[in-house]
Parts: structure tokens; C-alpha cells; sequence
């Protein structure tokens, strides 16, 4: 246990301590650090303009995070619908594309999207429009690259959930005269809350620190707290402030990870009461 | 009688949980014992620290003279089969069966020879090159049994060998293990929950109850004479009254006198086997002891009916009748009756 | 389950497959368009595979991949295989468990310019060293999970067996944990090495400077930034071939590493 241990504490417990301390200091006037103490990069941070940007990445990777549990929910209720001998065959279909390159599946939506791509063609060729639309380099663009690359693992998150359910409850309510609809919305949405919610987490913490789609996809034109910190660190040279930035990523993804923890805690403490 | 295992005092503590306290117990050469009590009495903690998977925080283990207390699982002289069987799923029977040999640096030809020896003795001679999985849940118990029993242990421990096989297997399986025992004239010391797989199988049964000896005997002494309200209800069937103890018997409100040999004075039970209970239709003129009641229930098994008769005191009693006798109306008066020499006193 | 599904389930499950799977088979049929453009099919043509395998900067990306790849992956397996097993024979621990865990969920720009203050700090030179080390911190995570998942699904009492038959703790590890836990192994490794060939953002903080250490991501970053280019496609087409055959292995070896 000893080395993997040291090694986790000394590549990923001291940078990340480094980071922490970092926001607490002026930055160097050639880049670098400048170990005067100062809480300035803490207000700076509250400026409007990079309040702005922190939400608007929240309202992307939200809008991203809702459409793809909307997608993933009928999906991975129809995989466990379907004959159990497919079922394993069709799960790998699912993270097939997830464990490929990401950059590449990101390129793919820009051939897909761009203004002589192949949904512009197609429509096109349709004379459904006349004008190619201007599909890439925009916030639409983002989420669909977004919803793209991390809705296989919701799809996996309901699944595990939904295939835990024991089938009999199901029947019981349709025993009880529940309709379809309400033996969905009283009996099996409930127990896949804790799915649901480990999925949405998952594709929201991975959205907003998000720095590939945004660049991408938001053809540099369209700022993310990713990019903001890859400025500050590759470009702008101001650590402290990336620091400070990299340090509020961390913090809305322990509390959503936390709000989670609660939430299937609840949920199992509920099934083994019951 | 030689004890080959001697337990001195054992005291085994999880946080504030006391799972063994204080408990000593000697199992003689060649003898097959069981340890016999409710699911968390400590029964299974008690084998396993034996065998060293758990250290005791107080006491002696003496196997065969020698103090083995200290001593890790590999090196004392005696073997566990375990509840879930344990065999190594990447390795055939053969291989199973052979890993223990192994550890032993035997040559390899004594190792192929007591395999296929071990193998011939649990009928699993064709099934040397298949895997656990390929088995059925018998042939695994089997396999199970011979990589212990190949080992020549002075003692083989058995934790709930047969709990994970259907009834009718299990019965085979109990005269099978006691056949085997007596063949091979090794100790076994079996853990159980069932008290008539104990009954059948062990010379001597340890009753465990939250951690502490209830009682140790062989099976006609638990079961004629349990010296407890606990072993009495545990092992066999058992009417109980409840009442207050005399030099002639006990006192019960509402019924009398109940006779019976008795030591005791103050709040004690009345304690009487279903079989010895005979159902009649007016007090028996024989001085036998007589309550009387309503039939509330009649239950057929085939070999006997169990009657339940509510008594006059609100209490019920159970009397079993052979096959062929006419069953009671439900509703109808009767008479419960037993002779005195079947009463059991005990402490409340 | 049930044979009925409703017609709108099914088709949703089409859409949903179509709309995962479109966007890279039309990068896979692009690369073979002797065109190299997605509007006009000019002709299956093998010439950008060749344009691809003649340009050095992508050769030389390609076995800085494969060594940062594999050193990473045999560092973080070893490692990885003995924190598991550690941590699935003691006793249970929330603050290890987040530490262990923490790897796989910390936005990988935040690793990234951490790893590069650390660094800085200590002012070592970067190469394809310091991408190596860096990439062993989330393999360890990946191995550490698929390997605990693996423990928790065999039967420990085996390994209480092996110990009453007489066994060293050695034996009983290389005898019966390792073997019994060996699908794991090799399915974590394979997912390592994966993770370690498609990594970008962490590999570009970490590289340094200078075109030595470029890596085979940092390469199609770089062509992705230029515009659209047929080799790009071919590319393209090539890695994810390798990484669909490694995680189809990875899923042979440990069945259930993905779904359980």
C-alpha cells in the first residue's frame, strides 16, 4: 500500500495543497509568484465580468446535465427492457464511444455541425434551407458536444439502478391497479433517484471545468471556467488567480458530490428500512 | 476419554461486544462434537478461533497437548471447512484437493496417490479436472470435505457443512459425514444452528447462548434433561407452565399442584415433552398430573397430529398423537395428562 | 425483461444509438474519401492513411504515446494491484476511499496546473518523464477501482483456506489472490493504458516546452486548431480502432468491468 499511497499524496495531495496556497498570494510581474499575502484575487475574482463567466458555464453545463438524463432515462430504461442475452451487448455499445478519444469525439461534431458540414448538407440538399445554419462556435454547439461525450455514463448510472429494482415491486403496483404512467412515477422513479442523481453530478462537475468542448466548439469565442484557468495559467501568466479559479471548481464539486452522497444515502436507507 | 482439544477460558471481545465469555470446553479423541446454538451465540467465533482466524483476548487453545493459541492458521494441526465451501475457483478438484499436500512439500508422487485416494473415498473419482463451477452443490461440499480431510488434520472443523444443500441431501449427507468420522477416526467438531442435525450426527453437544455455555452433553441428556428453560425450548418441542416451585412440584395459579421431582423453591417452569402429553376426555383416576382446557387447534404431519389444548389458566399445551387415533372436534373439552417422572423443573 | 415495449421506447433507443454512433462513422467513411471532404463522395482512396504514416511529427507523437502509455500503465498497475488489494483486506476507511476516488473526479485542468505549480516548484525540467508520473496518479485511481470491484466480488474465505492448508502469506497471494483477482488486473491495465493514449490536457501542462515531448492528443489538438484536414479523419480513424480493441479486450478479460 506504501508507494501507491505516497505516490497519490505526492503528485496529487501537495500540487493541489500548492494550488490552495498560491491563491493566497500577488502574482509575479513575469508570471510566477510573488509570495506577498494578499486576498485580492479573491475579490477579483467576485468582478462581474468573471462572475459572468462562471455562470454562464453553470447554465451550460445545467442545460447539458438536464438533456442528457432526458436522454439517458428512456434509454436505459429501454436497455433493461430489452431480452437479458442483449443487454450486456448493448451496455458496451453505450461506453464504447466514451473510452475513445475525446479530442477526436469533439472534431467529429465540428465535421458534423460546421457551415459545409453534414446536418448543413443534408439539410441543404432537403431545400429544407437556403443558408447553411450557423450551427458551430456557439453555446448550442457546447452542449451538444457536451451531452455528446459524457451522457453514455448517465445511461450506465440509471441502468445500475434500474436493473436493481426487484421487478416484483413493479408488478405489485400493476396488482394494485396502478397504471403504467403511475406505477413509473410512484414506484420506479423513486428508487433510481440516487442513479439519476450520480449521473447528473457526474456530467455537471465534468461540464463546467470543461475545457476541450469550449474550445473547440466555442471556437475560443465562448469563455468556460476551463478556459478561463488555462488563460491565466498559459497565457495571461497569473497563477495565483487561475489558483483562486481552480479553487471554486473544487468547491461546487465537492458540494454537488456531497449533496449526492446524501441523496443515495437516503435513498439506500430507505430500502433497507423498508 | 483423551480431549485432543482443550479450550481454557476463552474470551473474545469486538468493541463493547462480548462474543465469547469466558468459555472452557475439552472434545475427547476421536469424538464428533458439535457446537449447537442461535445464529450470533458465538458458535462460528468459537471455531474460528480455533482454527486462528480470530486471536481471543483471553484464554488457552491446547490441541492434542500443545499450545496453540499463538500459533497462525497454517501451522496447527487441524482444518477447517468452511460455511461457503472456499474452493479456488481457478483451480480444478484435483488441484484443490492437492494444495494442502503441497503446502506440506510432499514428494509428488505421495501427493498424486493421496488425492486420487481422497477422491475414490467422497465419490469424486471422475471429476478430478473440473472446475468448482462445473459442480454441483453436493460435489462441491465433497471437494470441500476431501482437501480438509486429505490433510490427516487431528481435528476437522466443519462450519455449518450442510447448511447450503436442500433437505433431502443434507439427511444423506449427515449419516455420510458420521460414516466418514468413524472410518477415518479423526475428531470432528461441527458448527450448527439446526438442533436435529446435532441430534442426529454428534456423541456430544455444546449448547452456546449469547457467548457463554448453556449446556454440554450428549444428545439423550440435552433432551431428557436440559438444565434450562433456554436448552429445554431449544432442543425438541417443549411445553412450558409457569408457576411456583414446592418440594412436590409446582404450584400454578388456576391449575393446582403439578407434581414433580424438584430441588427448587420460588418462580420455576414446568417443563414437559408434546409426546408425553396424553389427550383424554376426564381426569385419569392414576394420580397422574391432569389439566383440563378447550381443543384449539388440531395439526396433521402425517406421522402424528399435534393437538393444542388453551388450559383453564389461558396457558396452551401441545400434545402429540400417534397416527391412526381420531382427531379431537375443535371446541371440545379435554384433558391434558402426564406423568410425574416426565415433569421437568427448571428456573424460571 | 418483458417482450413488449412500447413503439416510442424503441424508437427513442435507435435515435439515441444513431446519435451516439453517426458522428464517428462518418469520420471513419471520411477518412477513406479520396476527396477528404464530407460533402462529395469522390472514391474510396487509401492516401491520407499514407500522408498520415510519412509525416515524421505524427510518427514521432505516436511513440511518445505509446512509451508515456506504457511506462504509466506497468507503474500504475503494480502499484495500483497492491493499494487494492491493502485496502480490500483492512479495514474500511471514508478518507481513504475520497482519496483513492479523487483522481478520477478532479476536473483534469485542475490536476493539470497543479501538477505543473508542483513542478515549477521543485524546478524539474518537463519531458515525457513528468507526463509519465502525472499519468500514474489517475491510472492508479482507474486500477485501484476495476481491482477493489474484482476483490469484492470472489469469495474471501478462499483466502482463509489457503491459510488453514498451510500456506505463506506469499503463497496464499501469488497462489490464490492473484490468480483469482487476475481479470481485474489485466482489465484495469488495459483501461490504464487507454485512458493514458487518449489523454490531452494533462500531457500539454506537464510536456514542457519544445516538440520533443509531443504527444499523439497534443498532436491532433494542434491539426485540430489548423481546420479540418482529411489526415485528422484517418487519424482519427486509427485511434479509435485501438481503443475500441483494447476496451473490447479489457471486457473479454473482466467480464462485467464496465456494466457492474
Amino acid at each position: 500500500m506504501g508507494p501507491g499511497l505516497g505516490w497519490l499524496a505526492l503528485l496529487m495531495v501537495v500540487p493541489c495543497g500548492l494550488i490552495f496556497t498560491y491563491a493566497f498570494f500577488e502574482r509575479g510581474l513575469y508570471g510566477g509568484i510573488d509570495y506577498i499575502w494578499t486576498f485580492e484575487n479573491f475579490t477579483r475574482a467576485a468582478d462581474p465580468l468573471y462572475l459572468g463567466i462562471f455562470l454562464r458555464s453553470a447554465r451550460i453545463a445545467l442545460t447539458a446535465t438536464a438533456i442528457a438524463i432526458l436522454i439517458a432515462y428512456p434509454a436505459a430504461y429501454a436497455i433493461t427492457r430489452a431480452p437479458k442475452h442483449w443487454q450486456t451487448a448493448l451496455l458496451i455499445l453505450v461506453i464504447l464511444p466514451f473510452w475513445s478519444n475525446y479530442l477526436i469525439r469533439t472534431y467529429a461534431w465540428i465535421v458534423m455541425l460546421n457551415r459545409e458540414g453534414l446536418i448543413n448538407g443534408a439539410l441543404e440538399g432537403a431545400g429544407v434551407i437556403d443558408e447553411p445554419l450557423p450551427l458551430l462556435y456557439n453555446s448550442f454547439a457546447v452542449v451538444v458536444g457536451l451531452v455528446y461525450n459524457y451522457t453514455p455514463f448517465v445511461v450506465l448510472a440509471i441502468y445500475s439502478s434500474l436493473s436493481r429494482i426487484n421487478r416484483e415491486t413493479i408488478e405489485a403496483s400493476e396488482d394494485l391497479g396502478a397504471s403504467t404512467f403511475t406505477t413509473f412515477r410512484r414506484v420506479i422513479l423513486p428508487q433510481t433517484v440516487s442513479g439519476v442523481a450520480a449521473g447528473g453530478v457526474f456530467v455537471f462537475v465534468l461540464s463546467i471545468g470543461n475545457f476541450i468542448t469550449p474550445d473547440l466548439l466555442g471556437g475560443g469565442r465562448l469563455q468556460m471556467v476551463g478556459n478561463l484557468i488555462y488563460d491565466q495559467f498559459l497565457s495571461a501568466r497569473d497563477w495565483p488567480f487561475g489558483a483562486v479559479l481552480s479553487m471554486f471548481l473544487i468547491a461546487i464539486m465537492m458540494v454537488l458530490l456531497f449533496t449526492q452522497a446524501v441523496l443515495a444515502g437516503r435513498a439506500s436507507g430507505e430500502r433497507t428500512n423498508s | 476419554m483423551t480431549p485432543v482439544v482443550q479450550m481454557r477460558n476463552i474470551v473474545k471481545r469486538y468493541g463493547s461486544v462480548t462474543a465469547i465469555d469466558n468459555v472452557s470446553l475439552d472434545v475427547g479423541d476421536n469424538e464428533f462434537f458439535a457446537l449447537l446454538g442461535p445464529s450470533g451465540c458465538g458458535k462460528t467465533t468459537l471455531l474460528r478461533t480455533l482454527a486462528g482466524f480470530e486471536a481471543p483476548q483471553g484464554g488457552q487453545v491446547i490441541v492434542g497437548g500443545q499450545d496453540v493459541t499463538r500459533l497462525r492458521p497454517a501451522k496447527r494441526p487441524l482444518n477447517l471447512m468452511f460455511q461457503s465451501y472456499a474452493l479456488f475457483p481457478h483451480m480444478s478438484v484435483a488441484r484443490n484437493v492437492a494444495y494442502g499436500l503441497e503446502m506440506e512439500r510432499l514428494p509428488k508422487p505421495e501427493i498424486d496417490s493421496r488425492v486420487a485416494e481422497v477422491l475414490e473415498a467422497a465419490q469424486l473419482g471422475g471429476f478430478a479436472n473440473r472446475r468448482p463451477d462445473q459442480l454441483s452443490g453436493g460435489q462441491r461440499q465433497r471437494v470441500a470435505l476431501a482437501r480438509a480431510l486429505v490433510k490427516r488434520p487431528r481435528v476437522l472443523l466443519l462450519d455449518e457443512p450442510l447448511s447450503a444443500l436442500d433437505k433431502k441431501l443434507r439427511q444423506d449427507m449427515q449419516l455420510e459425514l458420521k460414516r466418514l468420522q468413524a472410518e477415518m477416526g479423526i475428531t470432528f467438531l461441527i458448527v450448527t444452528h439446526d438442533q436435529e442435525e446435532a441430534l442426529v450426527m454428534a456423541d456430544r453437544i455444546a449448547v452456546l447462548k449469547d457467548g457463554k455455555l448453556a449446556q454440554v452433553g450428549s444428545p439423550g441428556e440435552l433432551y431428557e434433561h436440559p438444565a434450562s428453560r433456554f436448552v429445554a425450548g431449544f432442543i425438541g418441542e417443549m411445553n412450558f407452565v409457569e408457576g411456583t416451585a414446592t418440594a412436590q412440584g409446582v404450584e400454578v395459579p388456576g391449575l393446582g399442584l403439578l407434581r414433580g421431582a424438584s430441588t427448587l423453591t420460588g418462580p420455576a417452569v414446568l417443563a414437559v415433552r408434546p409426546e408425553r402429553v396424553d389427550l383424554l376426555t376426564a381426569t385419569p383416576g392414576d394420580g397422574r398430573n391432569a389439566v383440563t382446557g378447550t381443543v384449539e387447534q388440531v395439526a396433521y404431519h402425517g406421522a402424528d397430529m399435534g393437538v393444542h389444548v388453551r388450559l383453564t389458566n389461558g396457558a396452551v399445551m401441545r400434545a402429540l398423537l400417534r397416527a391412526g387415533q381420531d382427531a379431537p372436534a375443535i371446541g371440545a373439552p379435554a384433558t391434558c395428562a402426564w406423568a410425574a417422572e416426565h415433569s421437568r423443573i427448571l428456573p424460571e | 425483461m418483458s417482450p413488449r415495449m412500447p413503439a416510442a421506447l424503441k424508437l427513442h433507443m435507435v435515435l439515441f444509438y444513431a446519435f451516439l454512433y453517426v458522428p464517428i462513422l462518418v469520420l471513419m467513411a471520411l477518412s477513406f474519401n479520396r476527396a477528404g471532404l464530407p460533402t462529395v463522395w469522390t472514391g474510396f482512396s487509401l492516401e491520407w492513411y499514407g500522408k498520415l504514416f510519412s509525416a515524421d511529427p505524427i510518427i514521432r507523437a505516436a511513440r511518445n504515446t505509446l512509451v508515456v502509455a506504457l511506462a504509466s500503465t506497468a507503474l500504475a498497475t503494480v502499484i495500483g494491484t497492491a493499494l487494492a488489494v491493502g485496502v480490500e483486506t483492512r479495514r474500511q476507511s471514508a478518507a481513504l476511499d475520497a482519496l483513492l476516488f479523487a483522481p478520477m473526479i478532479i476536473p483534469d485542468i485542475v490536476l493539470a496546473i497543479a501538477l505543473l505549480s508542483f513542478y515549477t516548484a521543485l524546478n524539474m525540467t518537463l519531458g515525457l518523464h513528468s507526463i509519465i508520473l502525472s499519468h500514474v496518479v489517475f491510472n492508479i485511481a482507474f486500477v485501484v477501482a476495476v481491482v477493489r470491484t474484482r476483490m469484492r466480488h470472489f469469495d474471501h474465505s478462499i483466502l482463509e483456506a489457503s491459510a488453514d492448508l498451510g500456506a505463506s502469506e506469499f503463497t496464499t497471494f501469488r497462489r490464490v489472490l492473484l490468480p483469482a483477482i487476475a481479470p481485474g488486473v489485466i482489465a484495469g491495465a488495459l483501461l490504464s493504458f487507454t485512458l493514458s493514449v487518449d489523454e490531452f490536457i494533462i500531457a500539454y501542462f506537464t510536456a514542457g516546452a519544445g516538440q520533443g515531448s509531443t504527444t499523439l492528443p497534443m498532436q491532433i489538438y494542434a491539426m485540430i486548431r489548423f481546420g479540418v484536414t482529411p489526415e485528422i479523419n484517418a487519424m482519427a480513424t486509427i485511434v479509435m480502432g485501438v481503443s475500441f480493441a483494447l476496451v473490447l479486450i479489457a471486457q473479454r478479460a473482466d467480464k462485467g468491468v464496465f456494466t457492474r
